[in-house]
């Protein structure tokens, strides 16, 4: 069963409950009083009653007591007083519809009471209590109340009918006017609760569309939230899971890509030098080539060879570092720069860089071989971009190390900066490929800067130069060196 | 789509159900339960001085003098007080220590005598024979256990008395059978009272009451005399309204068109 119905079901359920509970309630309540109320009136009107008879049967006895001196109330007992008198035609004519007098029990005197009345009330009549008791004869509804009244030497038993048919009658009608004011208004509210149904499972209708169509691939497919009910709040979570899927799906794609450009840039530079070592090794196999030109040749293919090995060291060396955990120990700058630098001075000065180094004294934490792989690396790319000076800095910054590696190269576009440290970018690949550059440089000295905790910061202006930066955790700062 | 259109039908069934049977239900038991009002049988107990073995009310044969003797200033404002604030009147049983119905009509009774003894203008009110009255009693406040003994004062015989010039209807305390309040109705076109015969009256009314403050009798501005205490309350009343020369008609009455009301009373109002 849909949503919708199943709220639209417990709201009419629920409504129908309340009405019809709230409805009985009152109606019981309401009919309850009246004959309550009913009740009180009778039996108050009884005990008036009482006292008319009361008083009336004095005032016969005290005539009678006149007429025959008082002397001897026996002479004149209850049979004769009754026989000889009409008191109770004449009280029965005072009193009014409804009204009954027994001598005994089971001994009527004079009755007016409705047809079908049952009497049987008189049975249980007392002295010094009032009884009644409700009857409901066809359509009629009566009261009867009633009594021993004892008076002089007379005790008769009293029946009073009070008719309260009006209020049974009342009672139907307000009740028949509850039944249609309720089917009235159990059209109005299933009316309201579909409406009100189809309304709260709206958005929800909304989000298992939007939720098929990103599934089909449509992530920027996003809902509207209103308000900031239980729903919203639905809404507000799916739009975060999407914007999370969306993310991850940009990079997975970007990661993807990035394989594939990586794949075929390594197929490629695979390709260039084992064309040239293919070509050059034809050649001496081919032909008998004079002693200079066999030379070149061989030269040619160790040169490839080379390469090579060089993009196979660092292709390992990026795989490895992707997969391992290192140690990084603390060490004292100086000796870490000494250590590093010391094995690029014939390099150096091969190409003639000067090389200016300056630190601030204090314990850097690292892992030797990497830092010494990060830093060969900054200055080689530094060498190839032709820089005649090269500057590596170290400043202490409270708990970090900052070094900085300056170049008067000749730059990079700024355009290509965010690319520079993607395995085998390269800006100039003809020169690069010159200086056996494989582009892969800057992606090694970027995944070493990660396992130090830190990014490489590249700025760069073409034709000035490059300064990249690093920062590495410091235990405290020490003298200069 | 199928799925969806008969679950939506079978929702908007099983709530048609539910309404109607929820209906019928209602119905059902509503019913049951009037039957069950309707057929509800009961009695009420009452209180009465006959459970209470020895009365000690007043009797109805002592002298009128003597039977205007039990109300202290206090009770008497209390009693008076009570009944015209009340808009209700509960009829009662006589309690211990209440007049009987009898002993409330003989003391009427002999109050009408006394008066007639008074002021020989009332000789219409009583005869030999004995009065046609009818009598009710009833209490201001409705009963609850434990204040009968204390509030039995409260009760107030009503007697209607009936004679050939006149209506006569007076309230006499349960307890005392003190006339606390006369209403006549006297179908005479010559009835007439003096000031001193006035007076007499309010003396009479006012027979036995011990007053601890000082009786000022004086005359009102409209009719009648009253008697106020030193506080400034009244104590006694007496009111005519003559119906003569008014417009008030007592068509199809078939007594006398023209009536005086006479109405005096112990009636303690600022």
């Amino acid at each position: 069963m849909r949503l919708y119905a199943k709220i639209f079901l417990c709201g009419i359920a629920i409504f129908s409950t309340a009405f019809l509970l709230a409805g009985y309630l009152l109606l019981m309540g309401a009919y309850k009083n009246e004959l309550d109320r009913e009740r009180e009136i009778a039996l108050k009107q009884y005990q008036y009653d009482k006292f008319t008879v009361q008083s009336e049967l004095i005032y016969e006895w005290q005539t009678l007591d006149s007429k025959f001196g008082g002397e001897d109330r026996q002479s004149y007992g209850e049979e004769e007083f009754l026989e000889k008198n009409s008191i109770f035609e004449s009280l029965i004519a005072k009193l009014g519809e409804g009204t009954a007098f027994y001598l005994e029990r089971t001994r009527p005197l004079i009755s007016n009471l409705p047809d079908g009345i049952d009497d049987t009330l008189v049975q249980d009549l007392e002295e010094n209590a009032i009884s009644y008791q409700f009857q409901n004869i066809g359509e009629e509804s009566y009261l009867l109340t009633g009594g021993k009244i004892v008076q002089e030497q007379i005790a008769v038993y009293m029946l009073r009918v009070t008719d309260i048919t009006t209020i049974t009658e009342r009672h139907q009608q307000l009740t028949e006017q509850f039944q249609k004011m309720y089917l009235a208004a159990l059209a109005i509210s299933m009316s309201v609760m579909l409406i009100l149904s189809a309304f709260i499972t709206k958005p929800l209708k909304k989000i298992t569309l939007v939720a098929k169509r990103i599934a089909q691939g449509d992530y920027e497919e996003r809902i509207l939230s209103r308000g900031s009910d239980e729903i919203a709040e639905l809404i507000e979570s799916f739009n975060v899971m999407a914007d999370s899927i969306e993310e991850k799906v940009e990079e997975l794609s970007k990661a993807l890509r990035q394989k594939e450009e990586f794949v075929a840039n390594f197929a490629h530079e695979l390709k260039t030098p084992l064309t040239s070592v293919i070509g050059y090794a034809d050649m001496l196999y081919q032909r008998e080539l004079p002693g200079q030109e066999r030379k070149e040749a061989a030269w040619y293919i160790m040169n490839e060879g080379m390469r090579l090995e060089a993009l196979s060291l660092k292709l390992m060396d990026l795989f490895v570092m992707g997969k391992n955990q290192f140690l990084l120990e603390e060490m004292e700058i100086g000796a870490v720069l000494e250590n590093v630098l010391q094995g690029m001075e014939p390099i150096l000065q091969e190409k003639g860089v000067n090389l200016i180094v300056k630190a601030d004294s204090a314990y850097i934490k690292v892992e030797i071989d990497l830092f010494k792989t990060l830093i060969w690396n900054l200055i080689d790319n530094s060498i190839k971009a032709g820089s005649s000076k090269i500057h590596i800095l170290g400043i202490c910054q409270n708990s970090h190390y900052l070094i900085q590696v300056i170049d008067n190269g000749c730059g990079i576009p700024e355009n290509e900066i965010e690319k520079i440290t993607e395995a085998f970018y390269m800006v100039d690949k003809s020169r690069s490929r010159k200086q056996h550059g494989a582009g892969l440089g800057l992606a090694l000295a970027e995944q070493i800067a990660r396992i130090h905790g830190s990014i490489l910061k590249i700025e760069s202006r073409e034709q000035e130069g490059t300064m990249i930066a690093l920062e590495l955790y410091c235990e405290g700062e020490m003298e200069d060196v | 789509m199928y799925k969806k259109v008969i679950g939506t039908v079978a929702a908007f069934l099983v709530s048609l159900c539910i309404a109607g049977g929820g209906l019928y239900i209602f119905h059902l038991v509503l019913e049951r339960e009037g039957q069950m009002f309707l057929s509800e049988r009961g009695s009420l107990k009452q209180k009465s001085f006959s459970e209470d073995g020895e009365r000690k009310g007043q009797k109805a044969d002592v002298s009128y003098e003597d039977s205007h003797v039990g109300l202290s200033e206090e009770e008497l404002y209390l009693v008076t007080k009570n009944e015209e604030d009340s808009e209700m009147q509960y009829p009662h049983e006589p309690y211990y220590g209440q007049l009987s119905m009898e002993e409330a009509i003989q003391s009427g009774e002999t109050w009408l005598k006394e008066l007639k003894k008074q002021n020989p203008k009332f000789s219409f009110l009583v005869d030999d024979e004995s009065l046609k009255a009818s009598a009710y009693l009833s209490r201001p406040t409705i009963e609850e256990d434990g204040r009968i003994d204390s509030e039995r004062i409260l009760s107030i015989w009503t007697l209607d008395v009936y004679c050939e010039k006149a209506d006569v209807i007076l309230k006499i305390n349960a307890v005392t059978g003190q006339v606390l309040r006369a209403y006549f109705n006297i179908y005479d076109k010559e009835f007439l009272l003096s000031d001193d015969e006035e007076k007499n009256l309010l003396n009479y009314l006012l027979l036995g009451l011990e007053m601890k403050t000082e009786q000022k009798m004086e005359r009102r501005e409209d009719e009648g005399f009253t008697v106020r205490l030193g506080d400034g309350r009244i104590c006694g009343i007496i009111a005519i309204h003559d119906e003569r020369g008014n417009s008030f008609e007592y068509s199809g009455y078939d007594k006398l068109p023209c009536t005086v009301q006479l109405y005096f009373s112990t009636n303690f109002t600022s």
